[in-house]
């Protein structure tokens, strides 16, 4: 009988981190990878041909200096030599605007007018956002934590909203729930800078810039930070493969087990309680806890099973909505490509299609109806450009973020892709015009290829949607958002809880704390 | 120049129905009030109008519902005629020849629904509850001035310790529903009780109607509330006709203002609002003629009293930054029709109730937000959102026997046509474009018209003045509603300068013929006045 103090299920990076957290505590820790690779979603899985890959996500924002430092992940090599990414937001005829910095700090390609009312707005969003990060990284405060210490936090936010003035706090009231476009049409006037800001807001979630509420997608933004370096957009030197190599050395140093290529079919009860995994090869593992770092649905669906869930319950977890609609495009150029008007320093940036808010509008109007969009918006980056450690020798890697593709389109994926690469290809050469020319090898994977390769139901990049309706303690829903199940000794993380996707680290971190908390007051 | 020397306590600028509300409580209040208004009709956009012989057009507002219980017996209005007669039900039609009714009787309602989908009819009991919930957590804000969550006043702090007071006697998960609720899409909220496209269609409209936004927008949730928190007669989410049309609710108030001694004169448009010394002294009239008062209200939107009534110099540059921030769009138009016979709808059994009701020809919700696309791309959709009405199917007095009234409010309607104005030959495109629609299930329907009126976005501001025809005075968005309604500061209908106040829809609670800002507003003067102000009830414990 093989017994752990703790089984993980999913090498996923929020898996990982929950495991440094609970290992480092003394406690035994299993890991059960259903692939042959640790990393989940960010794992270095997708190959464009035999020797090179790109995972997924390209850069990061929300690995936070406690973060850092809580998983010992610069003693495992994580370095924390920045590379700001600046972003050039272009459109089809060769105009652009740069901004570099920690977001936007500078500016290039508007006028001086443009350029004060840009750091006016700046200003105000990052005042609202630094209000927020408080609540973004911590465990939610809901029914079962909500101790007088915990509500201080919102008195505080108030506190400090309030002193900082009426106009303030006025305005941190009205734009809270606003549609990102009308913010964007009252204070600037650039197109392309508004376009990026849209982009920015709706990119990985099913919303339009005219969507109210959508503003708190840029402000969620905003409020990342990496080590430090508020709001930026970062590259970590080595790209994501190295970083989510740090997770595992720091993982294994601690003390966890890893087993690889072993999925987890189901759990085993006892009484309404969980003590241990069965798996699709036979195998069985016992733990009194188990803590699921896979997607909420199939965490509810497929683990606990409707038999065990009340109707309530049941029908909630069934009403999320976890359908993503972003893709990724990987192209592997046999040389750096030439730009007719960007510079050759300027391709480290991200270089986003995003000409305009109606632009961006406009191509999310076909993903409500499982269509396509017409002329996709998009961000690009060149990994080996940015980084020299990162180069190969097989070629240049382009990595291409694709908003506003439905996991589920009318057509067909199958039909669709061809379409898709074909529409991409076309901005890209007005860019780079002999872009086509130098695509050694190109690897396009839509929502439902995610789906497959990471076993994520949706293929969603933050597992389910992302919207206020779904935030913070109503995320994954508002029953269970300390992280608990209503099976005891089965917890969640993963990108479902809060404060969703991207690589922080926080939902494992925090469901350790609460399975800590729990064991320690011998409760759940 | 032709100045008037008499001095009136109050001036109100506007005779539409929140204005006349206003009026009433303050002159019943014993101040000497002046109702201005600019058309020779009055009423703003509750009117009933003899556009042709004999029959009377609802030709703005249609259906009445949240016109607040409270006023009606404060001002006595049944008595100056006003009576509410209930909708029968209402039908949505399909495009493959079927129909979906919907009947007042619950239980008729939910038999209905299990012809389409057993298991949505099932649904149903738990939506009505779920929403009525809501319902009742709002309708007592409605009364209630907003508190201002920046003052650090008694009453405004008093008054955020009776919201938060509300709120905690929710449950944590009611708590948590109400949070989902205010920020979710109608069509995401739905999608969580029912499977049936048709049943989400027809219950999905409420979330739309009157606002810039699509079903598939976060916050429209909240505007199905504002169109199901109406009652008729203590029913609550019920709609009704008003007798005699939509007019009927303005004439009784009118009447009401007049029998406590009012003034109201038409045909005088005011040109501005005079001001001395940050303080409103009276009004200039387009006429010339001047009235003075050290009171005005306005019951036009806020765009149109601050940005043309007011000079800009009197007013300090950040509000009116917020003014002109304020989202007033125009969304959506209405084609009046006088019909010489009732239509036939041959999907419906003869002589059923359902097509008394509002009659809908969009059968999903993936249609609406299609027609909202076209809106956000500039123009009026081929496919429009229709909600129709057949008022003289219920009240004989607004046309001969046999003759009918018909009301088809259309979504979405823009206030320009691609950035151009509206032309003679666009209107009657866009007329045309909602009759083809009609006579798809109604064959025959062409020949029964004997008038028709097209009212695009442009009509409406040019006749009632409501900015870009918004019939909100402003969308009813988080960030336009409660405390932020109009603009964060100046929610409680006092104004930057001293005297001048605003009452129509664009203060909370906002639109819909509901007179509640009108009567809030009138609380705020009295107590500016120092006047009583006990002749105006509280709102009604919800039972």
């Amino acid at each position: 009988m093989k017994s752990y103090d703790v089984i993980i299920i999913g090498a996923g990076h929020n898996g990982m981190a929950a495991s440094i957290k609970l290992a480092k505590t003394g406690r035994k820790v299993l890991i059960l990878e259903s692939s042959s690779e640790f990393g989940g979603m960010a794992s270095s899985n997708i190959l464009l041909n035999d020797n090179v890959n790109q995972p997924l996500p390209h850069l990061i924002n929300h690995l936070c200096s406690k973060s850092i430092k809580d998983l010992d992940l610069i003693k495992y090599g994580l370095k924390t030599k920045k590379f700001f990414i600046p972003s050039i937001s272009v459109d089809k005829n060769q105009n652009y605007i740069s901004f570099s910095g920690s977001y936007g700090s500078q500016i290039d390609g508007i006028d001086s007018n443009e350029k004060a009312n840009w750091e006016k707005l700046k200003k105000r969003m990052f005042f609202q956002a630094n209000l927020l990060k408080k609540f973004l990284y911590k465990s939610p405060i809901n029914r079962e934590n909500n101790s007088l210490f915990d509500k201080l936090d919102f008195l505080k936010t108030g506190i400090n909203l309030r002193i900082k003035g009426r106009e303030e706090f006025q305005e941190f009231f009205r734009m809270m729930l606003m549609c990102v476009a009308d913010i964007l049409e009252e204070e600037i006037n650039n197109d392309l800078l508004r376009g990026l800001l849209a982009f920015d807001a709706t990119l990985g979630i099913n919303l339009g810039p005219r969507s109210p509420t959508s503003y708190m997608g840029l402000l969620y933004r905003l409020a990342g930070e990496f080590n430090g370096a508020q709001g930026a957009q970062i590259f970590p030197e080595g790209g994501i493969p190295k970083l989510i190599e740090t997770f595992y050395k720091s993982s294994t140093s601690a003390g966890v087990k890893f087993i690889f290529k072993n999925e987890a079919k189901n759990l085993i009860f006892e009484n309404n309680k969980v003590t241990g995994i069965k798996t699709q090869n036979g195998e069985e593992f016992f733990a009194d806890i188990v803590l699921s770092s896979v997607s909420p649905i199939k965490t509810f669906f497929d683990f606990i099973g409707p038999q065990r869930l009340d109707t309530g319950l049941l029908r909630e977890i069934k009403s999320l909505r976890y359908k993503g609609n972003v893709s990724k495009l990987n192209l592997l150029l046999n040389k750096i490509p030439k730009s007719s008007f960007l510079s050759n320093e300027q391709l480290s940036a991200r270089i986003t299609y995003t000409p305009s808010i109606n632009h961006v509008e406009k191509n999310f109007n076909p993903s409500k109806y499982q269509q396509l969009p017409e002329d996709p918006n998009f961000e690009l980056l060149f990994p080996s450009i940015i980084d020299e450690t990162n180069i190969n020798n097989n070629g240049i890697i382009a990595s291409i973020i694709i908003q506003n593709t439905p996991y589920s389109l009318k057509d067909g994926w199958d039909s669709s892709k061809k379409l898709l690469y074909n529409k991409i290809m076309l901005t890209l050469e007005t860019i780079f015009p002999d872009i086509k020319k130098s695509v050694l090898a190109s690897k396009l994977i839509s929502p439902l290829d995610i789906e497959t390769i990471f076993n994520v139901p949706g293929g969603h990049w933050h597992h389910s949607e992302l919207q206020i309706d779904r935030m913070y303690s109503l995320r994954p829903v508002f029953k269970y958002s300390s992280y608990r199940t209503p099976i005891h000794g089965l917890y969640i993380c993963g990108a479902g809880t809060h404060p969703g996707g991207g690589i922080s680290g926080k939902s494992g971190i925090n469901a350790a704390n609460q399975i800590i908390k729990d064991q320690k007051q011998n409760k759940h | 120049m032709n100045s008037q020397h008499k001095n009136y306590d109050v001036i109100i600028i506007g005779a539409g129905h929140n204005g006349l509300v206003n009026a009433c409580y303050l002159q019943k209040a014993g101040l000497n009030v002046l109702v201005l208004e600019k058309n020779d009709w009055i009423g703003g956009a509750a009117v009933s109008r003899e556009l042709t012989p004999n029959i009377l057009y609802s030709n703005c507002s249609y259906v009445c519902s949240l016109f607040r219980p409270e006023i009606m017996r404060d001002l006595e209005l049944p008595k100056h005629g006003l009576q509410i007669i209930g909708i029968e039900g209402g039908t949505t039609f399909t495009q493959d020849g079927r129909y979906l009714a919907n009947y007042r009787n619950y239980h008729s309602k939910r038999r209905e629904m299990a012809r389409f989908s057993v298991k949505d009819s099932e649904a149903y009991e738990r939506y009505s509850r779920d929403v009525t919930r809501q319902c009742r957590f709002i309708q007592p804000l409605l009364m209630r001035t907003a508190p201002d969550p920046a003052s650090f006043k008694p009453k405004d702090i008093g008054e955020i310790f009776y919201l938060i007071k509300q709120f905690n006697e929710l449950s944590p998960d009611q708590m948590a529903e109400t949070i989902r609720f205010w920020t979710m899409s109608i069509s995401d909220y739905l999608d969580e009780y029912f499977e049936n496209d048709v049943i989400k269609a027809s219950l999905a409209l409420s979330g739309i109607i009157g606002t810039a936004l699509g079903p598939m927008s976060p916050g429209t949730a909240y505007v199905l509330l504002h169109h199901y928190m109406g009652e008729v007669d203590g029913s609550i989410g019920s709609w009704g006709y008003a007798r005699g049309g939509m007019g009927a609710i303005t004439q009784a108030l009118s009447s009401s203002f007049k029998s406590f001694g009012g003034e109201l004169i038409t045909e005088s448009e005011v040109e501005n609002i005079l001001i001395k010394n940050n303080q409103a002294k009276g009004v200039a009239l387009k006429n010339g003629n001047e009235f003075y008062s050290s009171n005005i209200v306005s019951n036009a939107d806020v765009k149109r009293t601050f940005l043309k009534l007011v000079d800009d110099k009197f007013l300090p540059p950040s509000f009116v930054k917020k003014v002109k921030n304020f989202k007033i769009r125009g969304s959506s138009g209405k084609v009046n029709i006088g019909l010489d016979s009732m239509p036939d709808f041959p999907a419906v059994p003869k002589g059923d109730p359902c097509i008394k009701g509002d009659i809908h020809f969009t059968d999903s919700i993936e249609r609406m937000e299609k027609a909202y696309d076209d809106w956000k791309n500039g123009t009026w959709s081929q496919d429009p959102f229709l909600d129709m009405m057949i008022p003289t199917a219920t009240d004989p007095t607004m046309a001969p026997p046999g003759k009918h009234f018909m009301s088809c409010f259309v979504q979405y309607c823009p206030p320009k046509v691609y950035g151009k104005d509206w032309t003679q030959e666009k209107k009657e495109a866009f007329g045309e474009t909602v009759i083809k629609q009609i006579e798809d299930y109604s064959p025959g329907f062409r020949e029964k018209i004997i008038h028709m009126e097209i009212r695009t976005p442009k009509e409406l501001e040019d006749e009632v003045g409501l900015t870009e025809g918004n019939i909100f005075q402003g969308e009813l968005t988080f960030d336009q509603l409660l405390f932020n309604r109009p603009v964060p500061g100046y929610a409680q209908y006092r104004s930057p300068l001293k005297g001048l106040y605003i009452c129509g829809s664009s203060t909370h609670p906002g639109g819909g013929v509901m007179g509640a800002p009108g009567r809030n507003a009138a609380i705020e003067i009295l107590k500016d006045l120092k006047k009583p102000t006990s002749h105006a009830r509280s709102a009604y414990e919800v039972i």
